[in-house]
């Protein structure tokens, strides 16, 4: 920034250029990495950089925002808590140059009051500089935005369990099965389920699936309510019926964030009996693990490796235990990071997929009707765009949710 | 050998279907053994009507009526092989489904295996073992889910020790589980592997071959004799460094045959019919192979190497015994650890530095 400052007009403009043609390419070449990808889909933000002729609202906030931002950067003692979404590593220079900038547009208005030959130079300088600030911002943002929704894990829980509509919501459950394990197999994410209950109309209860990899934040939204739409195979009059399953995603905590000490465990086998080793023969190598502090207890019988099966026992008590801690944390930036998890929207319906319209509706977007079912069902690219609406869009309110919080807390 | 040994129990044992057994089991070449299932019609001949859920229900049944253990379990192992999978659960997506001819007619005669009490490892001919699958063919030991753990802690002192390479001997490979899991979670290990029966030797490289450790996991076929001295026989496919009295190791790893004599007509058929016994019978106190095989580990470790050994809970005592009463040996009774379900299973030890 200082480099460019002292540059001519010209190679500033050029630089400029550059900057949104390299965008542009990065857009063609549809780079799969999250940072790339957030910094080129921000249409909200796009339109508060290009649209400053009009300042709207959500501008306004925003630019009051990082002016707090980085205010309170300067200021050493201040700890604010909002700085938990800011990664100060990567976004510190950002805030210096900011800094600068602003003193320097502040001196250049000081400058064109005092002398009236100045004025028009000085004006030219200014809006130089306020296109580079605008860009600053926008790059500030995208750091911000990109940290609000970092919550990333190696590995996810998701849960479908059949709601209302009995048989029917069985067989939405083993759609909804396949749609995510397709999915799975395209975002290339290691796939195991850990618990399955079916019954007898191949219908599924419930099913857990364990996912890892690099994109498990691509089913981040997928928490909630899932409702259906259609006329049951099984149904002779031809009635349309509703029926839910409800989705759940788990993220699974690393043993460093949720330690458990062995002395609180008391693990059950099969052989929990009688003199084991070389002693028995079984084919049984359930393991069923009993958290001692609370008697929460969590069972995996999936693997024919019982040191497999414990494992996968811990993940879920992990996950579980991670949960509940969460909830237990009730300040202002832990219900954002929960939301932000999909783990708030348990109880809110979220999408509908109507059958007989050949359509998919998500509730929490604005224009959020897609057509062709079959093909979204397959959990393919429909569904990772469907993914990452959702993901700007939740982004973008929790931002302004932080906003709106810290008006109301400090004036600024 | 242990045709001989299975026939003799055969005698104790008084099933009546037992006698399908004998023919399940056929040596069909000089030096290795393979597993042939009766061939029998015994359901209806309308059993391609029935549904996999049904022929659970009705197989579970009928190992219940018979007094086969774990009756649920071993029909579902049998049909998820016999429609290809490893996992139980994948039989609740085809549990509509109908099994073709040829299907049934695999299941129906390994049930009968499974009447004649024949482990569900060997009739499905493989289990798993950690991370790994391991063919399985009878009487060679089939691995216990305990010794899932004693690879653990190897592999967790191996991380906290952080060399750079790792150098291990393991004593009575089996099928080779413990040295094929070790080598496979760890490129920096290498494993040799000694087994006093050519069968297991040839099972464990057959199983390091599945598993591309062949670069990684020499396997010899040699004896721990009561002298505390190893023979070997003979050198399985290029092991190079044949002398085991004069090499050195970081470390050594066994769970050797450690079950007391008087307990061994007790084991369940399973064992008792279709595993070898020597690989199990560990003499009056189990400790026969235990002892000479601290005094050659005391041998062949490194300054600093450690031993780690599956035993049965009444044998880490006698362990720390001997260590304190030979300080000769320049061994040091480092932990006991325990099992899943709390017995005292598992016993490191290292030679002084
Ligand atoms: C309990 S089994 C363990 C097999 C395998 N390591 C496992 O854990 O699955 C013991 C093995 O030691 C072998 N064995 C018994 N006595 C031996 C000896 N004196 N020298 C070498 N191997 C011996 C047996 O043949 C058998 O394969």
């Amino acid at each position: 920034m200082t480099q460019i400052r002292r540059m001519s007009l010209l190679i500033r403009r050029c630089r400029l250029d550059n900057y949104w043609r390299c965008m542009k390419l990065r857009n063609l070449a549809k780079i799969r990495e999250l940072h790339v990808s957030s910094l080129i889909n921000l249409g909200p933000v796009r339109n508060f950089c290009n649209s400053h002729a009009s300042p709207n609202i959500l501008e306004d906030k925003i630019r009051r925002y990082l002016d707090y931002v980085t205010k309170e950067y300067k200021n050493e003692a201040s700890k604010s808590n909002f700085f938990e979404f800011i990664d100060l590593k990567t976004v510190g220079h950002l805030l210096d140059d900011r800094t600068h900038l602003v003193e320097n547009i502040q001196n250049l208005q000081d400058l064109a009051k005092q002398d009236v030959e100045m004025k028009k130079l000085a004006k030219e300088e200014e809006t130089l500089y306020k296109e580079q600030l605008n860009e600053l911002d926008e790059r500030l943002l995208d750091n911000i935005l990109i940290n609000i929704c970092k919550e990333s894990y190696d590995s996810i829980i998701i849960e479908i369990t059949a709601g209302v509509g009995g048989q029917e919501a069985m067989l939405f459950v083993k759609d909804l099965y396949e749609m995510y394990m397709g999915y799975a197999k395209y975002l290339d994410l290691t796939h195991e389920v850990i618990d399955m209950e079916t019954n007898d109309n191949n219908g599924i209860r419930h099913v857990s699936i364990l996912l890892s990899g690099d994109e498990t934040y691509k089913l981040q939204y997928e928490g909630g309510v899932h409702r259906v739409q259609r006329i049951p195979a099984t149904e002779r009059s031809g009635r349309v019926h509703t029926s839910t399953a409800s989705v759940a995603i788990l993220p699974t905590p690393s043993k460093v964030q949720i330690v458990i000490n062995d002395k609180d465990l008391k693990i059950e086998t099969k052989r929990a009996s009688g003199a084991g080793g070389q002693h028995v023969n079984t084919t049984d190598s359930a393991v069923r693990i009993i958290y001692l502090p609370s008697g929460l207890s969590v069972s995996c019988q999936m693997h024919r490796s019982q040191i497999k099966n414990k494992e996968v026992a811990m993940i879920k008590l992990r996950s579980i235990l991670y949960e509940q801690q969460l909830n237990k944390q009730t300040t202002f930036i832990s219900e954002l990071r929960q939301k932000q998890m999909g783990m708030k929207s348990r109880n809110e319906k979220v999408r509908t997929y109507n059958y007989n319209q050949d359509r998919v509706t998500d509730h929490r977007l604005q224009n959020g009707t897609m057509y062709n079912l079959p093909e979204f069902m397959q959990g393919g690219v429909a569904l990772e765009k469907l993914e990452e609406r959702l993901h700007k869009d939740i982004q973008m309110k929790t931002l302004l949710e932080i906003i709106n919080k810290l008006q109301t807390q400090i004036k600024y | 050998m242990w045709c001989r040994s299975i026939l003799k129990t055969r005698a104790v044992f008084s099933n009546p279907s037992i006698s399908t057994y004998v023919q399940c089991l056929t040596i069909n070449s000089p030096n290795f053994v393979t597993l042939r299932h009766p061939v029998r019609r015994s359901f209806s001949s309308n059993a391609c009507d029935y549904t996999v859920g049904d022929i659970i229900d009705q197989w579970s049944r009928r190992f219940e009526n018979e007094g086969i253990t774990e009756p649920v379990e071993s029909i579902e192992h049998i049909v998820a092989h016999v429609i290809g999978t490893k996992k139980i659960i994948d039989i609740l997506n085809v549990r509509n489904n109908r099994l073709n001819a040829n299907q049934i007619e695999k299941l129906e005669s390994m049930c009968e295996c499974r009447l004649s009490r024949m482990p569900v490892q060997y009739i499905i001919g493989e289990w798993d073992f950690r991370d790994i699958t391991v063919k399985l063919v009878p009487p060679i030991f089939i691995p216990r889910p305990e010794t899932e753990i004693l690879v653990d802690f190897v592999l967790k002192r191996l991380n906290s020790l952080q060399l750079d390479s790792c150098e291990i001997l393991e004593i009575g490979c089996g099928s080779g589980a413990i040295s094929l899991a070790l080598a496979h979670a760890c490129e920096k290990i290498k494993c040799t592997a000694i087994d006093t029966s050519p069968y297991a030797c040839d099972l464990t490289i057959i199983n390091r071959d599945k598993l591309n450790l062949a670069n990684r996991v020499t396997v010899i076929h040699a004896t721990l004799k009561s002298d505390a001295t190893v023979e070997v026989f003979k050198e399985l496919n290029g092991a190079s460094d044949m002398d085991l009295n004069l090499r050195l190791f970081d470390f050594v790893v066994s769970n050797p045959p450690y079950v007391p004599t008087k307990h061994i007509s007790k084991l369940q058929p399973e064992i008792r019919i279709y595993e070898d016994l020597r690989a199990l019978d560990g003499g009056d106190d189990g400790l026969k192979i235990i002892k000479p095989l601290l005094k050659y580990t005391a041998k062949v470790l490194k300054p600093g190497g450690r031993l780690f050994l599956e035993v049965d809970p009444t044998h880490p005592e006698y362990i720390q015994f001997f260590t304190n009463k030979y300080p000769d040996f320049k061994l040091h009774h480092e932990h006991t650890y325990k099992d899943f379900c709390n017995n005292d299973r598992f016993v490191e030890v290292v030679k002084a530095a």
